[in-house]
């Protein structure tokens, strides 16, 4: 038979040893950082998880009805829980689904529209800055209008166009379907700002 | 090296392995933190949630779109010129597809969409079972309730609710119009259309937007939002918690609702077809509705609401009294009744001002006895108890009666008698409905009947100045009504001057008219409670839609004038529309619309003659006097060699034989006498001189008898009509079989309705017009053809128009003036050969036909109008009444002309036999032939009452069904054969005489080849055949032939003997003959030999066939081909090469094999 050997073992040089003890170092080592990686990535993941959904939802806005001050497409951190102000834009539950709008009159307020659309609350001029046109828009509640307990009454920003408190379709929102405040804009990238 | 240097050695190395590690673990750390990164941003991506802003949607109409690349393209502008459009139908289903748009996407269409709907049971509603009980009316007729309560649980509604109408496709036909072309059809005209590329019309190409839609983005006023306005008149809401108390009471005071498309219309209509009754003791109401009617307000509806109708008697009695006030001027008023009406749905009341709303009131059958009896009774109520009679009055029927009076309260009443199935009908333009039964007076007075009627104008002094054309009088002036029947004076043969009388062609070719008023059916005695209005005594138009005369004026005879005075001062005329009403109370007459009937009044009834078309249908024969052919010389004709088809003839010199050929085929006369011809003496006929005796003359048949009649006319050749309608010659002649009395050789029928003769009809005088079917029109005018000033015509040639003319088998086209020299015959007699007669107008005509047409009529006894024919033409004109002849213009002559005046041939008492309503039928058969070419006229004109035209019957449907039989063979091939392939047959028909010689049948039979279509169904052959004993004929794949008429005996009693066939094919080879007989009932009716009911027998082998005629049996003889097939030869090497050389190969093999096995097994052992 060819090259058959009969009994000899070669032994291995001190560095070969060398090198094969360095080679199963990296092994330990690379397998070690991999675990490692996995396990924070999960844990970040985690995090942000309970994070979005338990503190701070991340909303993407559709519609025009909130313009100027959020637009088409636009990403949102909300944040849930504390006290909802008046002026504060708010996310809530409706029909499934969630909406935003502008908290203008909080529980037992009276609000009170002209045909300008100048809105008042409690006798007072509410000074808003944020709408671009005033306009009375499809109004179909008895003015003036007190806001009933817990519930908040709502506008959009865009007067004419909107869908919001001042008609019996949405009517004023309670406390229990309130989603959260928005605080942040995180997209697009250059309107990384608060929301005001 | 020492110690030292190999310690810092190692410490260097392990230093550089530190800052190695470090280095990766910032890298590491910088990684991992990047990837935190990417984790948290996928992550927060994944869980972001919309959030709606919320706007009122666009409501604009408009979609948002921006053009992009993609929207620009070339694009053809398209434009939509389709012949069918809105209008061209009642509906139109159509469906728009991609071809109803242009290149932009554009609707170009011109249709609107409708869609196709057949009623199906979800078109219906269901109806109840106590509905039903309930006599809802509108729901099941009568009849219906109880079938659905035996078999049906769920009855359906007799309307169908869907609220659509069923698309049934319909064009209009001819039939859906009238003579007068009034469209008489109830049904829309519905057609189905689709746009295809001819519809539409595309310009040049063009760069433009080819995505169909408009550039828009959506701004604010897109989305201003209008609120509906709903008109229901609720708050939308829907109960919370709070809306019940503890004891789930509904407490927050407003109702459920929400809104629905319902909510924001105003109002929306209801159709409504439907009837309703009221009953009262005295009268029957019917409220007809019919129309939209209109829900008020955004009324709520409930799903299973119904209509529901309510009458009752109004409560105001002042009312009564005042209307009993007003009716008190027309007589005695028995009873009064004001009743208002309303129609609701789901409880809201319907407005119908929309509707037309008709009430039909009828006097019950209490108030008829009642009438009958006539006792007083009190105002305001009819009650027929004795407590409120007030009087008692001798009433003599004749005198007194009542009328009730109805009028909604608007306008004048509305009167009818107060009769069985009496009923005054009225529009209602109210709710309200008053009735009064008025005691009235019954006059009597007559009737007359009158119409300006067009006569033809005989009267010389009157047409100074136009042509008189003299035509022979029979007149035996029997007056209107009839006399003794005994007929009238007959022109005969020997009298050169019969009495003629004159009618007369004006300028424009017509004949001239004279309007006289005629009294056309007998004054009428009648009482004005029996015949209170035109319907009962106007017996001139009451039953007939297609009446020759319409109701113009009513005249009134004045006090002291002469009742038979056609002087209009004599008389109140009226001149009559449907708003002409007639009233025995002088209180009525409150304008000229109403005629005042007074005892002993007499009215005349002047009608105009209504101007219509009418058409007859008629049958053509065109007669060939050739064989058929052409030839290019005399020789070649006379000798029948060099045929030519007389399609191919052209304009060089031709010739045809004329000797005793077609129409002239010896086969074609039976018997012995002289021969009724066609063709003159101037076309070789053979026949033109053959004379005949009558009346001590010897006259001659077949060209002009100058010398012995009145123009050279033949008379009495038609002697009568035998049972069956065929004409029947006189004794000593002998005729084709030139009519409906069955086939000739060299005769083509016209008989399947491919004409009929239309007639100007006014009133009831009727002048042909025209035949349909050909191009002839304008028949009623006279004109001179060519330059013969001297010759009156209408150009009668309906034959020119005939598939037969000039074609392949017939007579070639002769008469022009141009090619008459080259248009030759040769044939017999002086001469025996020359040019075929030219025309008068110098034109190639089908000279040689006869025409065949029947119409009957129907006498009332009352009817005193005229009864006249004029006949004006030539050759032979026949006309026969009941068989009887009333109109003999015979034999071969110019132009001449015949009255008769029909009551000559009417007995009086046949009429006045007749019921009011009874009518005595009689039937006119007219026969003509044009025997002489050059010229031809026809011109008719007869006044006859209710003529209605007679289907003449084919000879088929003739068959003497006590004595005849017929025979049918057919050839069927089984197997693939050449369709052109022919298969010849011979036929003989003899007796069998006691010593049993076979003794063949001298006489013709008429025969038919048939033929299949494609489908396999049998039609008719090309041509009539003539079936002689001995003759051959040739059959193809699926033919037939069928001889009809053959007589199952021949000679009576005991001398009679059966007449047998023999059939016998001749033999093809190849082929394996095998034929089969079936016997079927003969059916009569039809038009070919269909199956009957024989039973099928076997196939027998052999080519002859010999059977029996039997009365009233189709017998029919199969003959089958079966196609005789032998297998080819065999033999040869056959196959053991191929085995031989396999098992040379398997050994090989197998050697390979074994060698191998016995090396392995040597290394094995090595």
């Amino acid at each position: 038979m060819k090259n058959k050997r009969e009994g000899q073992l070669e032994r291995p040089t001190l560095e070969q040893l060398e090198e094969q003890l360095q080679r199963e170092r990296y092994k330990v080592r690379y397998r070690y950082a991999l675990r490692t990686t996995i396990y924070t990535l999960l844990a970040v993941a985690a995090t942000a998880i309970l994070a979005a959904t338990l503190w701070m939802p991340v909303l993407q806005i559709y519609g025009s009805s909130m313009t100027p001050t959020l637009n088409e497409g636009e990403v949102v951190v909300s944040w849930k829980g504390g006290n909802f102000e008046r002026g504060d834009i708010i996310a809530f539950y409706y029909n499934n689904k969630i909406l935003v709008k502008r908290v203008i009159a909080g529980p037992g307020s009276w609000v009170d529209i002209k045909e300008d659309g100048t809105v008042y609350v409690d006798g007072a001029l509410l000074e808003e800055e944020y709408v671009k046109e005033k306009a009375f828009g499809e109004c179909n509640i008895d003015l003036p209008y007190q806001v009933p307990e817990e519930r908040y009454f709502v506008m959009g920003d865009h007067r004419t166009t909107s869908v919001d408190s001042r008609n019996t379709a949405v009517g004023c929102v309670s406390e229990e379907e309130i989603v959260g405040k928005l605080i942040f804009r995180v997209w697009p990238l250059n309107t990384i700002e608060r929301v005001k | 090296m020492s110690k030292n240097s190999k310690l810092s050695e190692k410490l260097q190395s392990k230093k550089e392995r530190l800052l190695a590690r470090r280095r990766l673990k910032n890298v590491m750390m910088k990684t991992a933190f990047g990837m935190s990164c990417l984790a948290v941003f996928c992550v927060v991506y994944a869980l972001v949630v919309p959030a709606l802003t919320v706007e009122w949607p666009p409501e604009c109409g408009t979609e948002e779109h921006i053009h992009t690349e993609a929207c620009y393209s070339t694009v053809t502008p398209v434009e939509m010129k389709c012949a069918v459009g809105e209008g061209e139908a009642d509906v139109i289903i159509h469906t728009h597809d991609s071809l109803c748009y242009d290149g932009n996407r554009k609707l170009i269409c011109q249709l609107s969409e409708v869609k196709a709907h057949t009623h199906d049971e979800t078109c219906y509603a269901l109806v109840s079972a106590s509905d039903l009980e309930a006599g809802d009316d509108m729901a099941v007729e009568e009849g219906d309730a109880a079938v659905a309560e035996e078999s049906e649980p769920t009855p359906m509604s007799k309307t169908p609710v869907c609220g659509m109408e069923e698309t049934i496709l319909h064009t209009h036909t001819d039939s859906c119009y009238n003579d007068n072309g009034d469209l008489i059809c109830s049904m829309p005209q519905i057609i189905a259309h689709q746009h295809t590329e001819a519809c539409r019309i595309a310009g040049d190409a063009a760069q433009g937007y080819s995505c169909g839609k408009e550039e828009h983005i959506h701004t604010d006023l897109c989305r201003v939002h209008k609120e509906p306005e709903y008109c229901c008149g609720l708050e939308e809401h829907t109960h919370a918690d709070e809306c019940y108390n503890e004891e789930g009471e509904v407490v927050c005071g407003k109702i459920q609702h929400a809104h629905t498309d319902v909510c924001e219309t105003e109002s929306s209509a209801m159709a409504i077809d439907e009837t309703y009754t009221y009953e009262t003791e005295a009268i029957t109401a019917k409220f007809h509705i019919v129309g939209d009617a209109i829900i008020p307000g955004a009324a709520h509806i409930a799903e299973d609401a119904k209509l529901e109708f309510a009458a009752k008697e109004a409560e105001d009695q002042d009312e009564y009294t005042a209307y009993a006030e007003e009716l008190s001027g027309d007589g005695s008023v028995v009873a009064v009744q004001i009743f208002e009406y309303t129609l609701t749905y789901g409880g809201y009341e319907l407005d119908l001002t929309q509707c037309d709303v008709t009430a039909e009131i009828m006097p019950t059958e209490t108030l008829i006895e009642y009438s009958h009896n006539a006792e007083m009774m009190g105002i305001m109520t009819l009650e027929l108890d004795d407590d409120f009679s007030d009087s008692n009055i001798d009433i003599d029927e004749n005198d007194f009666g009542l009328l009730i009076l109805a009028g909604d309260g608007e306008s004048e009443p509305q009167e009818g008698v107060v009769e069985e199935e009496s009923a005054v009908s009225l529009k209602l333009r109210s709710n309200k409905v008053k009735v009064g039964i008025v005691e009235t007076a019954n006059p009597k007075f007559k009737v007359q009947y009158y119409a300006p009627l067009e006569i033809i104008d005989t009267d010389p002094s009157r047409n100074v100045g136009n042509t008189a054309l003299e035509i022979i009088d029979t007149d035996k002036g029997t007056p209107a009504g009839g006399g003794d029947g005994s007929g009238g004076n007959l022109p005969k043969n020997g009298v050169l001057s019969p009495t003629v009388k004159n009618i007369y062609v004006d300028s424009t070719g017509k004949i001239v008219t004279v309007e006289e008023m005629t009294e056309i059916y007998a004054e009428k005695e009648f009482t004005y409670l029996k015949a209170p209005n035109l319907k009962y005594f106007n017996i001139v138009t009451k039953d007939t839609l297609d009446s020759s005369f319409e109701l113009d004026e009513v005249w009134v005879l004045k006090e002291g004038a002469d009742p038979e005075s056609t002087d209009e001062n004599d008389w109140t005329i009226y001149l009559y529309d449907t708003d002409l009403k007639f009233t025995n109370r002088a209180a009525a007459v409150t304008n000229d619309r109403y005629v005042l009937i007074e005892e002993d009044s007499v009215l005349r009834l002047v009608y105009k003659a209504a101007e219509k078309q009418y058409s007859n249908p008629v049958n053509f024969y065109d007669y060939d006097i050739s064989d058929g052919n052409i030839y290019g010389s005399e020789a070649d004709a006379r000798s029948f060699t060099n045929k030519k088809n007389t399609s191919s003839q052209t304009d060089d010199e031709t010739w045809t034989n004329t000797n005793q050929q077609g129409i002239h085929n010896p086969g074609n006369y039976e018997g012995t006498g002289a021969k009724l011809a066609f063709g003159n003496a101037n076309t070789g006929t053979g026949l033109g001189n053959l004379s005949w005796s009558n009346n001590g003359k010897e006259n001659t048949l077949n060209k002009a008898n100058k010398q012995n009649t009145y123009k050279g006319c033949t008379f009495g050749i038609a002697a009568s009509l035998d049972a069956n309608g065929k004409i029947q010659y006189n004794s000593g002649i002998i005729a084709p079989n030139l009519f409906n009395d069955g086939p000739a050789i060299g005769k083509t029928n016209y008989d399947n309705s491919e004409y009929s003769l239309t007639f100007n009809r006014v009133g009831d005088n009727y002048t042909l017009s025209a035949v349909k079917g050909s191009s002839l029109i304008d028949l009623e005018t006279f004109k001179h053809p060519g330059n013969y000033t001297h010759i009156w015509t209408n150009n009668f040639w309906p034959m020119d128009s005939a598939s037969s003319y000039g074609t392949d088998g017939h007579d070639m086209k002769f008469g022009s003036g141009v090619n008459k020299d080259k248009r030759k015959f040769a044939g017999v007699d002086n001469p025996s050969q020359g040019s075929l007669p030219p025309s008068d107008d110098a034109l190639d005509h089908n000279c040689y036909f006869g025409m065949q047409f029947a119409l009957s009529f129907e006498l009332t006894k009352d009817y005193t109008g005229p009864l006249e024919y004029y006949f004006f033409g030539d050759d032979d004109m026949w006309i026969f009444l009941d068989g009887r002849p009333i109109i003999d213009i015979g034999g071969l002559h110019s132009a001449t002309g015949e009255y008769v005046n029909l009551w000559d041939y009417i007995d009086k008492s046949d009429l006045e036999g007749l019921g009011e309503d009874e009518t005595k039928t009689y039937t006119l058969t007219f026969f003509y032939t044009e025997r002489g070419a050059s010229g031809s006229t026809c011109w008719m004109n007869f006044t006859l009452p209710t003529v209605v035209g007679v289907n003449l019957e084919k000879q088929l449907e003739e068959l003497n069904k006590s004595e005849c039989g017929a025979l049918w063979i057919e050839k069927v091939v089984d197997g693939i054969v050449d369709a052109d392939a022919e298969f010849e047959f011979t036929l003989d028909l003899f007796t069998i005489s006691d010593d049993g010689t076979e003794i063949p049948l001298d006489d013709n039979y008429g025969g038919e080849t048939l033929r299949r279509d494609e489908s396999g169904a049998i039609i008719k052959g090309d041509k009539d055949e003539v079936i002689h004993s001995g003759d051959t004929f040739r059959l193809r794949n699926g033919g037939a032939m069928v001889i009809y008429n053959l007589p199952a005996q021949i000679g009576e009693g005991e001398s009679a003997k059966t007449v047998y066939y023999r059939v016998r094919e001749a033999s093809s080879p190849g082929y394996l003959a095998t034929h089969s007989v079936v016997e079927e009932v003969l059916n009569h009716t039809q038009g070919l030999p269909g199956a009957g009911n024989g039973d099928s027998a076997e196939n027998v082998k052999g080519e002859t066939y010999k059977g029996m005629i039997t009365a009233n049996i189709l017998d029919k003889v199969v003959y089958t081909n079966h196609t005789v097939y032998e297998l080819p030869n065999t033999g040869g090497k056959g196959t053991w090469l191929y085995t031989i050389g396999g098992l040379l190969v398997i050994g090989i093999a197998a050697s390979f094999l074994y060698r191998k096995k016995l090396l392995q097994k040597e290394r094995v052992t090595h």
